[in-house]
Protein backbone atom coordinates (compact mmCIF):
# COMPACT_ATOMS: atom_id res chain seq x y z
CA UNK A 1 0.00 0.00 0.00
CA UNK A 2 1.51 3.32 -0.98
CA UNK A 3 1.81 6.21 1.40
CA UNK A 4 -0.36 8.14 -0.98
CA UNK A 5 -3.34 5.90 -0.51
CA UNK A 6 -2.76 5.98 3.18
CA UNK A 7 -2.85 9.74 3.08
CA UNK A 8 -6.04 9.57 1.14
CA UNK A 9 -7.56 7.42 3.78
CA UNK A 10 -6.58 9.78 6.51
CA UNK A 11 -7.88 12.80 4.74
CA UNK A 12 -11.15 11.03 4.22
CA UNK A 13 -11.42 9.72 7.68
CA UNK A 14 -12.68 12.91 9.22
CA UNK A 15 -15.79 13.67 7.19
CA UNK A 16 -16.98 10.08 7.18
CA UNK A 17 -18.65 9.82 10.56
CA UNK A 18 -20.49 13.04 9.91
CA UNK A 19 -21.75 11.72 6.62
CA UNK A 20 -22.82 8.53 8.30
CA UNK A 21 -24.74 10.44 10.90
CA UNK A 22 -26.46 12.40 8.20
CA UNK A 23 -27.29 9.27 6.28
CA UNK A 24 -28.69 7.63 9.35
CA UNK A 25 -30.77 10.55 10.38
CA UNK A 26 -32.25 10.97 6.93
CA UNK A 27 -33.44 7.43 7.17
CA UNK A 28 -35.93 8.29 9.82
CA UNK A 29 -38.90 6.60 8.25
CA UNK A 30 -38.20 2.98 9.10
CA UNK A 31 -37.35 4.07 12.56
CA UNK A 32 -40.71 5.64 12.99
CA UNK A 33 -42.31 2.46 11.82
CA UNK A 34 -40.27 0.37 14.17
CA UNK A 35 -41.14 2.61 17.06
CA UNK A 36 -44.77 2.11 16.30
CA UNK A 37 -44.36 -1.62 16.32
CA UNK A 38 -42.65 -1.36 19.63
CA UNK A 39 -45.77 -0.04 21.15
CA UNK A 40 -47.91 -2.77 19.78
CA UNK A 41 -47.88 -5.26 22.64
CA UNK A 42 -47.89 -2.52 25.21
CA UNK A 43 -51.23 -1.27 24.03
CA UNK A 44 -52.76 -4.47 25.33
CA UNK A 45 -51.27 -4.01 28.74
CA UNK A 46 -52.62 -2.12 31.66
CA UNK A 47 -49.36 -0.46 32.56
CA UNK A 48 -47.52 1.35 29.83
CA UNK A 49 -43.96 0.03 29.76
CA UNK A 50 -42.63 0.26 33.27
CA UNK A 51 -38.89 0.46 33.01
CA UNK A 52 -38.36 -2.17 35.68
CA UNK A 53 -35.64 -4.41 34.36
CA UNK A 54 -35.44 -7.03 37.00
CA UNK A 55 -38.99 -8.08 37.46
CA UNK A 56 -39.55 -11.59 38.72
CA UNK A 57 -39.61 -14.34 36.14
CA UNK A 58 -42.96 -15.00 34.58
CA UNK A 59 -44.95 -17.66 36.37
CA UNK A 60 -47.95 -17.57 34.15
CA UNK A 61 -48.01 -15.73 30.92
CA UNK A 62 -50.94 -13.56 31.82
CA UNK A 63 -49.45 -12.03 34.94
CA UNK A 64 -46.57 -10.56 33.05
CA UNK A 65 -46.62 -6.80 32.84
CA UNK A 66 -44.71 -5.64 29.83
CA UNK A 67 -41.20 -5.05 30.86
CA UNK A 68 -38.63 -3.57 28.62
CA UNK A 69 -34.92 -3.89 28.87
CA UNK A 70 -33.84 -0.54 30.12
CA UNK A 71 -32.37 1.15 27.02
CA UNK A 72 -34.27 4.38 27.29
CA UNK A 73 -36.23 4.93 24.14
CA UNK A 74 -37.04 8.33 25.46
CA UNK A 75 -33.64 9.97 25.30
CA UNK A 76 -31.86 8.45 22.33
CA UNK A 77 -29.02 9.86 20.32
CA UNK A 78 -29.97 9.79 16.68
CA UNK A 79 -27.10 7.52 15.83
CA UNK A 80 -27.97 4.96 18.41
CA UNK A 81 -31.64 4.81 17.74
CA UNK A 82 -31.76 2.09 15.09
CA UNK A 83 -29.79 -0.29 17.21
CA UNK A 84 -31.88 0.30 20.23
CA UNK A 85 -35.12 -0.07 18.44
CA UNK A 86 -33.91 -3.36 17.04
CA UNK A 87 -32.84 -4.51 20.43
CA UNK A 88 -36.23 -3.77 21.77
CA UNK A 89 -38.13 -6.85 20.89
CA UNK A 90 -41.17 -8.17 22.57
CA UNK A 91 -41.65 -11.50 24.10
CA UNK A 92 -43.78 -14.51 23.76
CA UNK A 93 -45.13 -14.06 27.26
CA UNK A 94 -46.56 -10.70 26.23
CA UNK A 95 -48.54 -11.99 23.27
CA UNK A 96 -52.20 -12.97 23.20
CA UNK A 97 -54.10 -15.15 20.80
CA UNK A 98 -56.18 -12.88 18.62
CA UNK A 99 -53.75 -9.97 18.74
CA UNK A 100 -53.40 -8.23 15.41
CA UNK A 101 -50.04 -7.53 13.90
CA UNK A 102 -49.59 -3.91 12.86
CA UNK A 103 -50.83 -3.84 9.26
CA UNK A 104 -48.53 -2.90 6.42
CA UNK A 105 -49.80 -1.02 3.39
CA UNK A 106 -47.35 -1.13 0.53
CA UNK A 107 -47.02 1.44 -2.24
CA UNK A 108 -48.88 0.35 -5.37
CA UNK A 109 -47.11 -2.40 -7.28
CA UNK A 110 -45.83 -1.10 -10.58
CA UNK A 111 -44.16 -2.61 -13.61
CA UNK A 112 -40.74 -1.45 -12.57
CA UNK A 113 -41.09 -3.23 -9.28
CA UNK A 114 -42.17 -6.38 -11.08
CA UNK A 115 -39.09 -6.19 -13.30
CA UNK A 116 -36.84 -5.54 -10.34
CA UNK A 117 -38.33 -8.45 -8.51
CA UNK A 118 -37.76 -10.73 -11.48
CA UNK A 119 -34.18 -9.56 -11.77
CA UNK A 120 -33.39 -9.97 -8.10
CA UNK A 121 -35.13 -13.31 -7.78
CA UNK A 122 -33.81 -14.69 -11.06
CA UNK A 123 -37.21 -15.93 -12.17
CA UNK A 124 -37.99 -14.56 -15.59
CA UNK A 125 -41.39 -16.09 -16.16
CA UNK A 126 -42.75 -14.24 -19.17
CA UNK A 127 -46.19 -13.92 -17.67
CA UNK A 128 -44.79 -11.28 -15.36
CA UNK A 129 -42.57 -9.45 -17.82
CA UNK A 130 -43.82 -9.80 -21.36
CA UNK A 131 -47.07 -7.99 -21.97
CA UNK A 132 -47.81 -9.45 -25.45
CA UNK A 133 -47.06 -12.93 -24.14
CA UNK A 134 -49.45 -12.74 -21.22
CA UNK A 135 -51.96 -11.09 -23.52
CA UNK A 136 -51.59 -14.03 -25.85
CA UNK A 137 -52.46 -16.37 -23.02
CA UNK A 138 -55.65 -14.47 -22.39
CA UNK A 139 -54.66 -12.16 -19.60
CA UNK A 140 -55.41 -8.46 -19.85
CA UNK A 141 -51.73 -7.79 -19.32
CA UNK A 142 -48.72 -8.75 -17.29
CA UNK A 143 -49.07 -9.16 -13.58
CA UNK A 144 -46.97 -9.55 -10.46
CA UNK A 145 -45.77 -12.96 -9.35
CA UNK A 146 -47.51 -14.24 -6.26
CA UNK A 147 -44.13 -14.42 -4.58
CA UNK A 148 -44.00 -10.62 -4.56
CA UNK A 149 -47.13 -10.45 -2.44
CA UNK A 150 -45.66 -13.15 -0.24
CA UNK A 151 -42.54 -11.05 0.20
CA UNK A 152 -44.73 -8.18 1.40
CA UNK A 153 -46.34 -10.45 3.95
CA UNK A 154 -42.86 -11.56 5.01
CA UNK A 155 -41.99 -7.92 5.56
CA UNK A 156 -45.01 -7.46 7.78
CA UNK A 157 -44.03 -10.53 9.74
CA UNK A 158 -40.37 -9.74 10.31
CA UNK A 159 -41.05 -6.09 11.13
CA UNK A 160 -43.34 -7.30 13.85
CA UNK A 161 -41.16 -10.15 15.02
CA UNK A 162 -37.91 -8.28 15.57
CA UNK A 163 -35.54 -10.63 17.33
CA UNK A 164 -37.69 -13.69 17.00
CA UNK A 165 -37.29 -16.00 14.06
CA UNK A 166 -39.54 -17.29 11.35
CA UNK A 167 -39.54 -21.08 11.32
CA UNK A 168 -42.25 -21.61 8.74
CA UNK A 169 -43.92 -19.40 6.22
CA UNK A 170 -46.49 -20.48 3.70
CA UNK A 171 -48.85 -18.74 1.34
CA UNK A 172 -51.57 -19.48 -1.12
CA UNK A 173 -51.97 -17.02 -3.94
CA UNK A 174 -55.68 -16.43 -4.19
CA UNK A 175 -55.99 -13.61 -6.67
CA UNK A 176 -53.71 -12.06 -9.23
CA UNK A 177 -51.91 -8.86 -8.30
CA UNK A 178 -52.00 -6.36 -11.17
CA UNK A 179 -49.79 -3.36 -11.71
CA UNK A 180 -51.35 -0.50 -9.77
CA UNK A 181 -52.70 -2.71 -7.01
CA UNK A 182 -52.08 -1.41 -3.55
CA UNK A 183 -51.75 -4.25 -1.09
CA UNK A 184 -52.38 -4.16 2.62
CA UNK A 185 -50.90 -7.02 4.60
CA UNK A 186 -52.38 -8.13 7.87
CA UNK A 187 -51.73 -10.75 10.47
CA UNK A 188 -53.21 -12.17 13.62
CA UNK A 189 -51.89 -14.48 16.29
CA UNK A 190 -53.69 -17.78 15.92
CA UNK A 191 -51.93 -19.86 18.53
CA UNK A 192 -49.26 -19.66 21.19
CA UNK A 193 -47.47 -22.81 22.23
CA UNK A 194 -44.41 -24.11 23.94
CA UNK A 195 -42.53 -27.15 22.71
CA UNK A 196 -39.36 -28.55 24.21
CA UNK A 197 -38.74 -25.30 26.01
CA UNK A 198 -39.08 -23.17 22.90
CA UNK A 199 -41.86 -20.65 22.49
CA UNK A 200 -43.80 -20.45 19.26
CA UNK A 201 -46.44 -18.17 17.87
CA UNK A 202 -48.54 -19.33 14.94
CA UNK A 203 -49.66 -16.38 12.91
CA UNK A 204 -52.33 -16.09 10.26
CA UNK A 205 -51.41 -13.76 7.47
CA UNK A 206 -53.28 -12.31 4.57
CA UNK A 207 -53.07 -9.56 2.00
CA UNK A 208 -55.86 -7.68 0.33
CA UNK A 209 -55.89 -5.23 -2.54
CA UNK A 210 -57.33 -1.73 -2.64
CA UNK A 211 -60.77 -3.14 -3.37
CA UNK A 212 -60.63 -5.22 -0.23
CA UNK A 213 -60.27 -8.48 -2.18
CA UNK A 214 -58.20 -11.21 -0.65
CA UNK A 215 -55.14 -11.81 -2.81
CA UNK A 216 -53.06 -13.99 -0.52
CA UNK A 217 -53.65 -16.14 2.49
CA UNK A 218 -50.78 -17.47 4.56
CA UNK A 219 -49.51 -18.83 7.83
CA UNK A 220 -46.30 -18.52 9.74
CA UNK A 221 -44.72 -20.15 12.74
CA UNK A 222 -42.37 -17.94 14.67
CA UNK A 223 -40.03 -18.69 17.51
CA UNK A 224 -39.70 -16.00 20.14
CA UNK A 225 -37.96 -15.32 23.37
CA UNK A 226 -40.21 -16.12 26.24
CA UNK A 227 -39.33 -13.08 28.31
CA UNK A 228 -36.68 -10.37 28.47
CA UNK A 229 -34.74 -12.41 30.96
CA UNK A 230 -34.65 -15.51 28.84
CA UNK A 231 -33.91 -13.65 25.65
CA UNK A 232 -31.52 -11.05 26.81
CA UNK A 233 -29.01 -12.94 28.84
CA UNK A 234 -28.30 -16.41 27.61
CA UNK A 235 -30.43 -16.94 24.58
CA UNK A 236 -33.15 -18.71 26.51
CA UNK A 237 -35.51 -20.72 24.40
CA UNK A 238 -34.10 -19.74 21.06
CA UNK A 239 -32.71 -22.98 19.85
CA UNK A 240 -30.88 -22.08 16.78
CA UNK A 241 -30.46 -18.40 16.36
CA UNK A 242 -27.51 -17.85 18.58
CA UNK A 243 -25.46 -20.70 17.26
CA UNK A 244 -24.92 -18.74 14.17
CA UNK A 245 -24.94 -15.24 15.44
CA UNK A 246 -22.92 -15.23 18.62
CA UNK A 247 -24.23 -13.52 21.73
CA UNK A 248 -23.96 -10.08 20.23
CA UNK A 249 -26.65 -8.69 22.42
CA UNK A 250 -26.67 -5.00 21.80
CA UNK A 251 -27.45 -3.91 25.32
CA UNK A 252 -24.37 -5.66 26.62
CA UNK A 253 -21.41 -4.28 24.77
CA UNK A 254 -19.11 -5.81 27.32
CA UNK A 255 -19.78 -9.29 26.00
CA UNK A 256 -18.73 -8.53 22.51
CA UNK A 257 -15.48 -10.40 22.83
CA UNK A 258 -17.22 -13.74 23.01
CA UNK A 259 -18.70 -14.37 19.55
CA UNK A 260 -15.39 -14.77 17.76
CA UNK A 261 -15.28 -18.50 18.32
CA UNK A 262 -17.48 -19.00 15.32
CA UNK A 263 -17.67 -16.07 12.93
CA UNK A 264 -14.86 -14.98 10.76
CA UNK A 265 -11.28 -15.21 11.89
CA UNK A 266 -10.33 -12.44 9.50
CA UNK A 267 -9.85 -9.43 11.77
CA UNK A 268 -6.93 -11.01 13.56
CA UNK A 269 -4.53 -10.47 10.68
CA UNK A 270 -3.74 -7.02 9.60
CA UNK B 1 -51.06 -32.37 -20.53
CA UNK B 2 -48.10 -32.61 -18.30
CA UNK B 3 -45.41 -35.21 -18.43
CA UNK B 4 -46.46 -37.43 -15.58
CA UNK B 5 -43.20 -39.25 -15.59
CA UNK B 6 -41.66 -36.08 -14.28
CA UNK B 7 -42.62 -37.05 -10.75
CA UNK B 8 -39.54 -37.99 -8.79
CA UNK B 9 -37.19 -36.28 -11.19
CA UNK B 10 -34.31 -34.57 -9.44
CA UNK B 11 -31.98 -31.82 -10.42
CA UNK B 12 -28.28 -31.75 -9.90
CA UNK B 13 -27.27 -29.88 -6.76
CA UNK B 14 -25.78 -26.42 -7.10
CA UNK B 15 -23.90 -24.34 -4.59
CA UNK B 16 -25.38 -20.91 -3.97
CA UNK B 17 -23.31 -18.35 -2.19
CA UNK B 18 -25.51 -15.92 -0.32
CA UNK B 19 -24.15 -12.46 -1.03
CA UNK B 20 -24.88 -9.20 0.69
CA UNK B 21 -25.47 -7.51 -2.63
CA UNK B 22 -28.02 -10.12 -3.63
CA UNK B 23 -29.85 -9.68 -0.35
CA UNK B 24 -29.78 -5.92 -0.78
CA UNK B 25 -31.16 -6.05 -4.29
CA UNK B 26 -33.88 -8.45 -3.27
CA UNK B 27 -34.78 -6.28 -0.28
CA UNK B 28 -34.89 -3.21 -2.50
CA UNK B 29 -37.08 -4.96 -5.04
CA UNK B 30 -39.68 -5.88 -2.43
CA UNK B 31 -39.51 -2.46 -0.78
CA UNK B 32 -38.02 -3.64 2.50
CA UNK B 33 -36.83 -0.89 4.80
CA UNK B 34 -35.49 -2.88 7.74
CA UNK B 35 -31.75 -2.16 8.10
CA UNK B 36 -30.97 -5.78 9.01
CA UNK B 37 -31.27 -6.54 5.28
CA UNK B 38 -28.87 -3.77 4.30
CA UNK B 39 -26.33 -3.06 7.00
CA UNK B 40 -24.00 -5.43 8.67
CA UNK B 41 -24.00 -3.38 11.88
CA UNK B 42 -27.77 -3.40 12.15
CA UNK B 43 -27.91 -7.12 11.49
CA UNK B 44 -25.31 -7.82 14.14
CA UNK B 45 -27.10 -5.61 16.62
CA UNK B 46 -30.18 -7.69 16.00
CA UNK B 47 -28.24 -10.85 16.78
CA UNK B 48 -27.29 -12.12 13.31
CA UNK B 49 -23.82 -13.04 12.13
CA UNK B 50 -24.14 -10.84 9.06
CA UNK B 51 -26.75 -9.26 6.85
CA UNK B 52 -29.75 -11.54 7.02
CA UNK B 53 -31.99 -12.65 4.16
CA UNK B 54 -35.72 -11.86 4.09
CA UNK B 55 -37.92 -14.92 4.61
CA UNK B 56 -38.81 -15.37 0.95
CA UNK B 57 -35.21 -14.99 -0.20
CA UNK B 58 -34.68 -18.74 -0.79
CA UNK B 59 -36.80 -18.29 -3.90
CA UNK B 60 -33.70 -16.73 -5.44
CA UNK B 61 -31.55 -19.80 -4.77
CA UNK B 62 -31.29 -22.30 -7.56
CA UNK B 63 -30.53 -25.94 -7.99
CA UNK B 64 -28.51 -27.18 -10.95
CA UNK B 65 -31.45 -27.08 -13.32
CA UNK B 66 -34.97 -25.75 -13.47
CA UNK B 67 -37.29 -28.73 -13.35
CA UNK B 68 -40.19 -26.71 -14.66
CA UNK B 69 -38.54 -26.67 -18.04
CA UNK B 70 -38.72 -30.42 -18.51
CA UNK B 71 -42.45 -30.79 -18.00
CA UNK B 72 -43.42 -30.80 -21.68
CA UNK B 73 -46.52 -28.72 -21.41
CA UNK B 74 -49.04 -28.82 -24.22
CA UNK B 75 -49.32 -25.66 -26.34
CA UNK B 76 -51.29 -22.90 -24.63
CA UNK B 77 -50.57 -24.33 -21.23
CA UNK B 78 -48.46 -22.49 -18.78
CA UNK B 79 -47.46 -22.68 -15.17
CA UNK B 80 -48.67 -20.32 -12.52
CA UNK B 81 -47.52 -20.61 -8.97
CA UNK B 82 -50.40 -21.05 -6.56
CA UNK B 83 -48.72 -21.96 -3.28
CA UNK B 84 -45.40 -21.63 -1.55
CA UNK B 85 -44.17 -23.11 1.72
CA UNK B 86 -40.89 -22.42 3.45
CA UNK B 87 -39.39 -24.09 6.48
CA UNK B 88 -36.26 -22.72 8.05
CA UNK B 89 -33.88 -24.49 10.38
CA UNK B 90 -32.11 -21.21 10.97
CA UNK B 91 -31.93 -17.76 9.45
CA UNK B 92 -30.01 -17.45 6.19
CA UNK B 93 -27.24 -14.87 6.37
CA UNK B 94 -24.73 -13.41 3.95
CA UNK B 95 -21.73 -15.67 3.63
CA UNK B 96 -23.73 -18.88 3.72
CA UNK B 97 -22.81 -21.40 1.05
CA UNK B 98 -25.91 -23.42 0.44
CA UNK B 99 -26.11 -26.50 -1.68
CA UNK B 100 -29.54 -26.49 -3.25
CA UNK B 101 -31.32 -29.54 -4.61
CA UNK B 102 -34.65 -29.62 -6.33
CA UNK B 103 -37.05 -32.38 -7.18
CA UNK B 104 -40.48 -32.89 -8.64
CA UNK B 105 -42.37 -34.16 -5.64
CA UNK B 106 -45.56 -34.81 -7.50
CA UNK B 107 -47.65 -34.34 -10.60
CA UNK B 108 -51.29 -34.59 -9.67
CA UNK B 109 -54.72 -33.80 -10.86
CA UNK B 110 -56.94 -31.77 -8.58
CA UNK B 111 -60.56 -30.92 -8.75
CA UNK B 112 -61.20 -27.22 -9.10
CA UNK B 113 -64.37 -25.24 -9.79
CA UNK B 114 -63.44 -25.24 -13.48
CA UNK B 115 -62.77 -28.96 -13.65
CA UNK B 116 -59.76 -31.15 -13.06
CA UNK B 117 -56.50 -29.28 -13.18
CA UNK B 118 -52.94 -30.56 -13.23
CA UNK B 119 -50.64 -29.36 -10.54
CA UNK B 120 -46.92 -29.83 -10.20
CA UNK B 121 -45.24 -29.84 -6.82
CA UNK B 122 -41.57 -28.96 -6.69
CA UNK B 123 -39.53 -29.24 -3.54
CA UNK B 124 -36.16 -27.65 -2.90
CA UNK B 125 -33.82 -27.92 0.00
CA UNK B 126 -30.69 -26.04 0.93
CA UNK B 127 -27.88 -27.40 3.09
CA UNK B 128 -24.88 -25.61 4.42
CA UNK B 129 -21.20 -26.56 4.28
CA UNK B 130 -21.53 -29.11 7.01
CA UNK B 131 -24.53 -30.75 5.41
CA UNK B 132 -27.03 -29.32 7.86
CA UNK B 133 -30.45 -28.60 6.47
CA UNK B 134 -31.03 -24.84 6.38
CA UNK B 135 -34.33 -24.49 4.56
CA UNK B 136 -36.95 -26.39 2.64
CA UNK B 137 -39.18 -24.93 0.01
CA UNK B 138 -42.28 -26.43 -1.54
CA UNK B 139 -43.96 -24.85 -4.52
CA UNK B 140 -47.26 -25.77 -6.04
CA UNK B 141 -47.67 -24.82 -9.68
CA UNK B 142 -50.96 -24.95 -11.49
CA UNK B 143 -50.91 -25.98 -15.13
CA UNK B 144 -53.19 -23.47 -16.66
CA UNK B 145 -54.83 -23.28 -20.07
CA UNK B 146 -55.06 -19.90 -21.70
CA UNK B 147 -58.41 -18.63 -20.41
CA UNK B 148 -60.92 -17.12 -22.76
CA UNK B 149 -61.83 -14.49 -20.27
CA UNK B 150 -59.13 -13.80 -17.75
CA UNK B 151 -60.81 -13.16 -14.49
CA UNK B 152 -57.79 -12.81 -12.34
CA UNK B 153 -58.68 -15.84 -10.32
CA UNK B 154 -55.99 -18.44 -10.08
CA UNK B 155 -58.16 -21.39 -9.28
CA UNK B 156 -61.06 -21.04 -11.61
Amino acid sequence: MSSRSAAKKISRAAPKPAAKVAARSTRKKPKAKLAKVTRFPASKMRKPLPPARKAPQPLAKKAQPSQTPAPALGAPKQVQLPKQSLARSFYWSELRVGDDLPPLTKPAVDRVQIVRYAASSGDFNRLHLDEPYSHGLGFPGLFAPGMLAMAFVGQLLTAWLRRGHVRKLSARFVKIVWPGDELTCRGRIAELRKEHGACYADVELWAENQKGELVLRGQATCELYESPQAGGVDGGGLLFALQHSGPAHPSQPGRKAAPSSRGRPAPKKR
Amino acid sequence: MVDRNAAGRESKPAVNEVEKGAIRRFAEAIGETNPIYYEEAAARAAGYRSVVAPPTFPTTLRAGSDLREGLMLAPGKHLLQAEQNFEYARPIVAGDKLTVRSKVAGVEQRATPSGPTDVVIIEDEGRDDSGELVYRSRQLWVVRMAPKHAQGDMHE
